[in-house]
């Protein structure tokens, strides 16, 4: 047995860590029900089964997650409301062997064999769970993380999180096909606290409400919904005071969002995390302090790298680049993919061995000071030619979120007619008269948007992030004429 | 104002707030049966319904909300208040 199945097995012995006690049974019949579909899943399958969970959001997405994680059985989240098409991709790509869906469970728990049956022999190279990006492709990719880059994390989670305790009120936000869920494993299985599983669908009131109603301390989450979270619109009609913990990751946390923290969450322990899925969740940190420091040209430091996870900033040539120098991100250390399933191209395109180390390149852009604090300004692909120019998007949007009002930005490329770039703006914010003219006066010509639009929110993706898809669309559509 | 009222404002609302509204707004209609009726567009008419009626819902009413019926019916109790 493994530590990482010592830790699941030690804390499903008394598994009374799920919230919303009225709406879920007893510790009692949960531990029958973990035991009824661990036998279940050992019975039908085999060490090297690939399974796909397909469950609704609710306490037995999580159990089961953990009883395949304790027994060492490999599986793809899979969100049962996702179009069937998506999930058609996964299954053809992935060439999984079965699906454990809500059916499977009551089956599991109806037909329950006494005893508990051996678990699987596991070692820490093979696979532990597969989660799917689209990337900016649009087609997904099987993202294999191990059992050995799991426990890395775990072990630094259990660490670097010690403030967090039993006491804490835990709410899963994050969709378990997006590994920022995995965090939130990671702190139930060290630093067990009670969590709760939202279920607020996009509407924001009702995160707001499942906050305030459930008292909950921590919120790992995407920098966008805690945009909305802290807008007067929500702030103003919330209680708040039961939050301690904010853990941000996942996108880009905005100047604007960090100047309207200081304002409603000081005295919150604000954490910004930075990693690719590739990298097993997270492979930096910082804890925001509202000091200077921490934002350099409108750009929020995503800190140092954590155990075992080393970062560098390359440049064309694969030479480190020196303190403030932008470079390509790349990441070497415990926690790098095994690689993407059935994906032999893409595999040697990312992971790079370069002097007999592996390294995983990620596409983004970014510094790091003096103090080995990384800054991540953009992606590699969102370069574009603009009037002669190569221009970053990411680079205007920080030099804007740097300008005082704004809260919110995020830039687009429009190809016109002559098949010429152009660069529009979306702001959100404060004092439209000041932001103009301050981007008139302080940004070089080149890079300056040749318009710039003012909306009152943004359209976001299914993770919370930014949608610049949508954005585009509704351009073309006229919608901001 | 009746609740036939209230609702044919909401829709309104609604069309101000979601482009090419295309659903008939009867009182079983919920905010998935309606394409661009996401997060974004849901605070949107939370506001603009505030600022049209002058009234202020609280967190939990806004929360509870899961259908244009129990929306109306909200918004008649703030306006008889």
């Amino acid at each position: 047995m493994d530590t990482l199945s010592l830790r699941i097995s030690k804390i499903l012995d008394s598994p009374d860590f799920f919230g919303n006690e009225s709406k879920i049974p007893s510790p009692e019949r949960i531990k029958n029900e973990y035991l009824s579909v661990r036998n279940y899943l050992i019975d039908r399958n085999s060490k090297d089964t690939l399974i796909a969970l397909s469950l609704d959001r609710d306490y037995r997405y999580i159990l089961v997650i953990l009883v395949c994680m304790e027994v060492g059985l490999a599986f793809i989240p899979l969100n049962s409301k996702y179009p069937e098409s998506y999930n058609k991709k996964i299954k053809k790509n992935a060439k999984f062997d079965a699906v454990f869906d809500n059916e499977s469970y009551e089956i599991a728990i109806k037909n329950s064999k006494r005893g508990k049956l051996a678990s699987f022999a596991k070692n820490n190279n093979d696979a532990l769970y597969i989660i799917f990006t689209s990337g900016s492709s649009g087609d997904p990719k099987g993202v294999i993380i191990t059992r050995g880059s799991f426990i890395n994390f775990v072990n630094w989670v259990e660490v670097f999180f010690s403030n967090i305790t039993s006491q804490d009120r835990l709410l899963n936000v994050a969709e378990f096909t997006f590994d920022m869920s995995f965090l939130d494993i990671a702190l139930l299985i060290t630093r067990k606290p009670t969590i709760f599983v939202s279920n607020f669908k996009g509407n924001i009131f009702k995160l707001a409400a499942e906050i305030e109603n459930n008292k909950i301390s921590t919120i790992a989450t995407v920098p966008n919904n805690l945009s909305f979270l802290a807008s007067e619109d929500i702030y103003d009609r919330a209680d708040f005071s039961s939050v301690r913990n904010l853990l941000l990751g996942g996108a880009r946390f905005s100047e604007g969002l960090y100047h309207l923290l200081s304002k409603n969450f000081r005295g919150t322990n604000i954490y910004n995390l930075y990693g690719p899925t590739e990298a097993t969740v997270y492979c930096t940190a910082k804890q925001i302090n509202f000091d200077s420091s921490e934002i350099i040209n409108g750009v929020v430091t995503v800190g140092q790298n954590i155990l075992n996870c080393a970062t560098f900033i390359f440049d064309d040539l694969n030479n480190t680049c020196k303190p403030y120098q932008k470079g390509e991100v790349f990441i070497s250390g415990h926690q790098i993919m095994k690689g993407y399933i059935n994906n032999p191209k893409k595999n040697s395109e990312s992971l790079q061995k370069i002097n007999n180390v592996t390294y995983y390149k990620t596409g983004d852009i970014g510094f790091k000071d003096t103090n080995d604090n990384l800054f991540i300004t953009g992606r590699m692909d969102d370069t574009i030619k603009a009037a002669g120019y190569r221009v970053n998007l990411s680079d205007i949007d920080s030099y804007i979120s740097s300008i005082s009002g704004v809260i919110e930005v995020a830039s687009i490329a429009i190809e016109d007619q002559d098949e010429e770039n152009r660069v529009i703006c979306f702001i959100r914010g404060h004092d439209k008269g000041k932001i103009l003219n301050k981007i008139d006066s302080t940004l070089p010509k080149h890079i300056s948007p040749k318009k710039v639009i003012f909306i009152e929110y943004f359209p976001l993706t299914k993770s919370g992030k930014i949608a610049k898809k949508i954005l585009k669309e509704n351009f073309s559509n006229g919608e901001y004429e | 104002m009746d609740k036939e009222d209230i609702l044919i404002t909401l829709y309104e609302i609604i069309s101000e707030v979601v482009d090419g509204l295309e659903t008939p707004l009867s009182r079983e209609v919920e905010a998935k049966d309606i394409n661009g009726w996401d997060s974004l567009a849901h605070i949107k008419i939370i506001v603009l319904t505030e600022k049209k009626f002058n009234i202020k819902f609280s967190l939990g009413e806004i929360a509870e909300i899961s259908n244009v019926g129990e929306f109306v019916d909200l918004i008649e109790v703030h306006l008889r208040d």
